[in-house]
């Protein structure tokens, strides 16, 4: 590929300064005049209707302005992943204060007050009363006929079927082997540093809501629809946001901060205590699949059968659509000339699921590829051999979808990272038997580009240039701290040679931005960073156009350089300043330009991840000792910025495999709802990880770019499983990989070894 | 409501203080523990006294027979002492594994025998060690207990642990400690050990041998069965896999019951290994 | 109660209840923003700042305990012109921040453990950074911008 002047360089993020000086201000660090502090009171117990709310004694505390809950606020129901007005088949299941608690963390109550102290006193003399009400916190529970209904039309949502046959590549052969197995993976948390945090403030007939949040449009689609107000008089803005991975995606908590605000005509402040958000907000899906799957001798795929159970937890939120979405994962990386599915989404008494890094790749790849694994062990086949026989190649199509696979390169991640990791010598070492044993294990995953074919994957963007000539993109970008600022920076720079330090690119707000479908689906990079390329390429054809007629020649005939349009015929010049301030003056004319682009593609970004562990066989722990993750991400805009996510992607990976889980016990009581009991991998002991891109281009993406950031979180997880198994002979496949299931099943397979003799 | 907040600076301040606390009354050194339960809304105390103030509580000091810490005496300071690594290198070693750095930078000794989680780092250490503690009250009385008393009974209103006094061992008697979390770093214990024993480099053989295990119980416990394999053992490898099998067993004594155990019963044969290792180093 | 106590290299003498946390304390009467809540236990570090050169969480402390010591919050780092430290100019040039919301606790742990060991490995650095959860990497542009403040090496590794 051409060297570019700022497309693949390497630049920090655009504003490390103000982040680096604590001079950047997020929502929990904005105060506004006569500001009032939210408290939420949510469910201590998983299932139980609410018979009554005294809130009379907390009321008395001075400084205590209202306490809301189901009976004196509006009874309308929402879905709080719903970002568009039209879904249709949305489920609306849930109130902004609940009647029946069904899950720990289910929001009962909140109290507004002067100041946070005021508001927790206070939320402490509300006095309840419920009724108990049978919990299940298990999804396969909930599937039994007679499980108690959490919701009025029972516990199964929603169930689904899938048949895909690929007639371009049909497998004319007799099945060797069929392979099953099944394979559980948790709930597990985003932990965004920071937490979910808002501010709502009703003045002069407008509601504004500041959000760090991934869709402003959703968020007024929601509160719009839930109050009955038009939606130019709700203003959304989009402040800066410390992490998110998919937790800050959904529309939580913006309809109790903006009735709070419009009830008592003061700003209304909520900021999540921590706990508040490991149990209040989003979480993974939890899902159990089982596959059944039918080879060739050589390996080849012939029929894959994927069972899949979604736990949606209390309320439906995003998993009919998380389920239909893991419909079509498979089909994006691997050729499956038959390929059937069967869903069912079920309601328990556990954290509400919704959206993480990944949305559904992860959870349906992880347990595809721990599958793959012991398939190629049946089979006799190499891993990474088997993986070649069966994935995608440049040009295929989905056959969920018939969608074009655009440049997928996932061959060459698989070739590359086998190469670098010296794979065939490792994984053909002679086994440890000692105290510590160490294995290799590797995995492949795929991940769309954006929402296509599904209808809304829009961005429009307005481009100016002002009357100095400098730039301005008015973008309803959502920022979630990866970098998507800068990397349409370096886009607009690119096309029109200026640095990205001196292009102003602005996020999300309601009253001022055009519409953007928000951050989400992996669409940023290579839905809105085409968007912005084309509209910064149009936007520069404008400007030879009426360049051309001061420089008497054609706009063929115009270069671009130092912020000037220059003739090729003549010594002819015209500075941007110049261009931009006669026109205005003299012509009344403003350099001011308009785009809305759909996206009409979504090619695959792939990955492969080649890993070795050492199991310490006394303790469980497991240490990550090599990681190589290989990446085809088209071509990286902001280099430093893409090795900086697949880190980071691979970080949450190996936390999904050894560590994180946001577990319940019987009684649907949360274990682990703080940091103390919940576990990251932290600088101690994260390894260094190596990371290797494949830059070869993609049709649509901006520069040929496509999405990385939950790409690259996709395959380590089932990669580390797969290395542990290797270490131990074993087939665990019921995630975490906690040190307790690790002993155990050493532990189980020693006293198997025993009674063989 | 907040607390009120006393902060004494010398021991007769401390007992006007001691005198005023209620049973809702709070002690504070460090806070690490009892800052978050009031943020949590889990504690509402009436009066936090702090006593971090009071050099008493500050100090680390050699005596003719033992070596006194102060109630206040942070873990960093404790792991980074050099009279507490030269003498008591099972002390040093669990203050060192204490949480974060930042954790360790305030959280007390004395907060630690006082807040008495099952997990407690310090608790298996100062055990093996036969360590006092000083306990005063708001009468001025100093008085001498042992901290499994302490663990057990706890304090009255108006009682405080001062300081620590820690015997100094013989020469060849050597402490050690080890604990295994659910990472390397910053993890409360699922289990954690110390060894304190004598050693004759003329015999090759362990004598007398202290061992607690904690995080097994509501306090730490005497390791009985795997301090009788040591005992008049060598440290030869056959003795070390008695000695794990041995505290393998005192785990199922002591929590039979427990959903933990066949974790604990297994994890347990690897702090033996890690402690062993380190108590062989100690002898070289 | 009366505190003294310096701030950013200022002596001051402010009137609060001494049972205020020190994070709220910093964040609402000083109007310190930088320092940032994570999780109110002292597990994410985000809250670290720097008392008499030590690493502390600032949630983990109450104001009155800040009587006669010396404070250091993220607004303090950089140098006498105003302009960025060392290290948060290599925070920047390694690419150490994204999301930037651990990045203040982040400096602090770094410039503490940089005040009492100038020449730190990088065990000694991952340690002293354990308390500090980063959600966005995987902590080695972190360590790198550390170790190129502590031994003076200036390329990045990619």
């Amino acid at each position: 590929m051409a060297d570019l002047n700022f497309v693949g360089k390497s630049f920090p993020i655009d504003n490390a300064e103000d982040k680096a000086t604590g001079c950047l201000l997020y929502a929990s660090d904005l105060t506004f005049a006569n500001m009032l502090v939210m408290k939420l009171v949510l469910s201590n117990v998983a299932h139980a209707k609410i018979l009554s709310i005294d809130i009379s004694k907390a009321l008395k505390i001075p400084g205590v302005k209202a306490i809301y809950h189901h009976w004196n606020t509006p009874a309308k129901q929402y879905n709080t992943y719903r970002k568009l007005p039209d879904y249709n088949d949305i489920i609306e299941d849930r109130f902004m204060y609940t009647d029946t608690a069904r899950f720990v963390g289910d929001v009962i109550a909140s109290v507004v007050a002067e100041d946070a102290e005021t508001a927790a006193e206070a939320a402490e003399k509300i006095e309840f009363s419920f009724a108990p009400l049978p919990v299940i916190v298990s999804a396969k529970t909930a599937l039994e006929q007679d499980s108690y209904p959490i919701h009025q039309k029972g516990n199964i949502v929603f169930t689904t079927e899938a048949h895909y046959k690929d007639l371009k590549h049909p497998v004319e052969t007799i099945e060797y082997k069929n392979v099953g197995m099944s394979v559980s993976t948790q709930k597990m948390c985003h932990v965004a540093m920071e937490t979910h945090a808002y501010l709502a403030d009703y003045k002069n007939g407008m509601l504004t809501i500041w959000s760090p949040t991934q869709g402003i449009f959703g968020v007024r689609s929601i509160v719009c629809d839930l109050f009955g107000m038009p939606y130019n008089k709700v203003r959304v803005i989009k402040v800066p946001m410390g992490g998110s991975f998919g937790g800050k995606q959904e529309f939580i908590y913006e309809p109790h901060v903006s009735y709070a605000a419009m009830d008592l005509k003061r700003p209304v402040k909520l900021h999540l205590s921590r706990r508040d958000a490991f149990i209040g907000t989003i979480c993974r899906t939890g899902v159990d699949t089982n596959f059944s799957v039918s080879f060739a001798k050589d390996g080849r795929i012939i029929s894959c059968h994927v069972d899949c159970l979604v736990d949606a937890g209390g309320y439906v939120g995003n998993s009919l659509h998380m389920l239909n979405a893991m419909k079509g994962k498979l089909t994006r990386g691997y050729h499956i000339p038959d390929y059937s599915f069967n869903g069912k989404v079920v309601y328990t008494n556990t954290a509400f699921s919704g959206g993480m890094r990944g949305w559904g790749s992860p959870e349906m790849f992880t347990a595809f590829e721990i599958f793959m694994d012991k398939a190629a062990a049946e089979l006799g086949i190499d891993p990474v051999e088997f993986r070649l026989h069966n994935v995608v190649e440049p040009g295929d199509e989905n056959t969920a979808n018939g969608v074009s696979l655009g440049n997928a390169r996932g061959k060459e991640c698989l070739k590359v990272g086998r190469k670098l990791f010296n794979w065939d010598e490792r994984r053909n070492r002679v086994r440890d038997f000692g105290r510590f044993r160490r294995g290799v294990g590797m995995a492949y995953g795929a991940h769309n580009n954006g929402m296509f074919s599904q209808p809304s994957d829009i961005s429009t963007m307005t481009i100016r240039m002002n009357e100095d000539g400098s730039v301005t993109l008015q973008t309803s970008l959502h920022e979630v701290g990866c970098g998507s600022v800068r990397a349409m920076q370096i886009i607009a720079a690119e096309v029109l040679g200026i640095a990205p330090d001196e292009i102003v690119v602005t996020e999300g707000d309601t009253l001022y931005t055009p519409y953007d479908l928000g951050s989400y689906g992996s669409r940023v990079t290579y839905v809105a960073g085409e968007c912005l390329r084309k509209t910064a390429s149009d936007f520069l054809m404008l400007l030879k156009k009426y360049a051309s007629h001061y420089l008497n020649c054609t706009t063929g005939e115009i270069c671009v350089r130092d912020k000037k349009l220059i003739s090729n015929r003549s010594d002819n010049s015209i500075s941007y300043q110049e261009l931009a301030t006669k026109l205005l003056i003299n012509d009344g004319v403003e350099l001011i330009h308009t785009e809305a682009y759909k996206s009409r593609t979504n090619p695959g970004s792939y990955l492969a991840n080649y890993v070795e562990t050492e199991i310490d066989t006394f303790t469980g722990l497991v240490k990550i000792t090599d990681f190589l993750s290989v990446n085809d991400v088209g071509r990286a805009i902001n280099r430093q910025m893409v090795y900086n996510q697949i880190k980071g992607g691979i970080q949450m990976a190996a936390g999904y495999a050894l560590r994180e889980e946001l577990s319940f016990d019987k009684n649907g009581n949360v274990k682990n709802d703080r940091l103390s009991r919940y576990h990251t991998f932290n600088a101690a002991d994260m390894p260094n990880v190596r990371v290797e891109l494949i830059e070869m281009g993609e049709t649509n993406g901006p520069f040929g770019a496509k999405g990385v950031g939950e790409a690259s979180t996709i395959a380590g997880t089932a990669a580390i499983v797969n290395a542990v198994n290797n270490a131990l002979g074993t087939n665990l496949s019921n995630l975490p990989l906690t040190p307790e299931k690790i002993v155990a099943s050493i532990y189980n397979q020693r006293s198997g070894d025993e009674k063989c003799r | 409501m907040r607390p009120k907040m006393l902060f004494p600076q010398n021991m007769a301040e401390l007992s006007v203080s001691l005198a005023q606390m209620t049973e809702y009354s709070r002690i504070i050194a460090g806070g690490t523990d009892i800052i978050p339960a009031m943020h949590d809304g889990r504690i509402h105390p009436d009066l936090l006294v702090d006593i971090s103030n009071i050099y008493e509580t500050t100090e680390i000091r050699e005596l003719d027979d033992s070596v006194l810490v102060g109630a206040s005496v942070c873990f960093s300071i404790l792991a980074e002492s050099q009279l507490i690594n030269n003498h008591f290198p099972a002390v040093a070693k669990a203050a060192s594994c204490i949480g974060s750095k930042q954790i360790r930078n305030r959280g007390t000794i004395g907060g630690n025998i006082a807040n008495a989680s099952p997990a407690g780092d310090m608790l298996p250490p100062l055990l093996a060690l036969d360590t006092d503690l000083f306990v005063f009250n708001k009468n001025k009385k100093l008085t001498t207990r042992k901290v499994q008393d302490i663990l057990e009974r706890g304090l009255i209103t108006g009682e405080v642990i001062t300081a620590v006094r820690i015997p100094l061992q013989p020469d060849n008697r050597y402490n050690c400690f080890s604990k295994l979390g659910s990472r390397n770093a910053v993890s409360i214990s699922k289990l954690n050990i110390a060894i304190n024993a004598s050693y004759s480099h003329k015999d090759g053989l362990v004598t007398d041998p202290v061992i607690y295990i904690g995080a097994i119980g509501k306090v730490p416990l005497r390791a009985s069965c795997a301090e009788n394999t040591l005992n008049n053992n060598p440290l030869s490898a056959e003795a070390l896999l008695r000695f794990a099998e041995a505290l393998s067993k005192d785990v199922s004594n002591a929590i039979p019951a427990r959903k933990s155990l066949p974790y604990k019963k297994e994890a347990v044969k690897g702090l033996a290994d890690d402690i062993m290792l380190q108590f062989s180093k100690l002898t070289e | 109660m009366q505190i003294k106590f310096s701030l950013n290299g200022r002596k001051l003498c402010v009137d609060t209840d001494p049972a205020k946390r020190l994070i709220d304390f910093l964040r609402e009467d000083m109007g310190l923003t930088g320092t940032k809540e994570g999780c109110g236990e002292g597990e994410c570090g985000a809250c670290t700042v720097i008392v008499d050169d030590k690493a502390v969480s600032s949630c983990l402390m109450l104001a009155g305990q800040i009587n006669n010591k010396s404070i250091t919050t993220v607004e303090g780092l950089g140098n006498k012109n105003g302009g960025l430290s060392e290290l948060q100019k290599a925070f920047i040039k390694h690419g150490a921040i994204q999301c930037g919301y651990c990045t203040p606790g982040m400096l602090m742990s770094a410039s503490a453990l940089l005040r009492e060991n100038t020449k730190p490995t990088e065990k000694e650095i991952r340690t002293a950074l354990s308390g500090n959860i980063c959600r966005c990497g995987d902590y080695s542009a972190i360590v790198a911008a550390v170790l190129e403040v502590a031994t003076g090496e200036k390329e990045p590794k990619l």
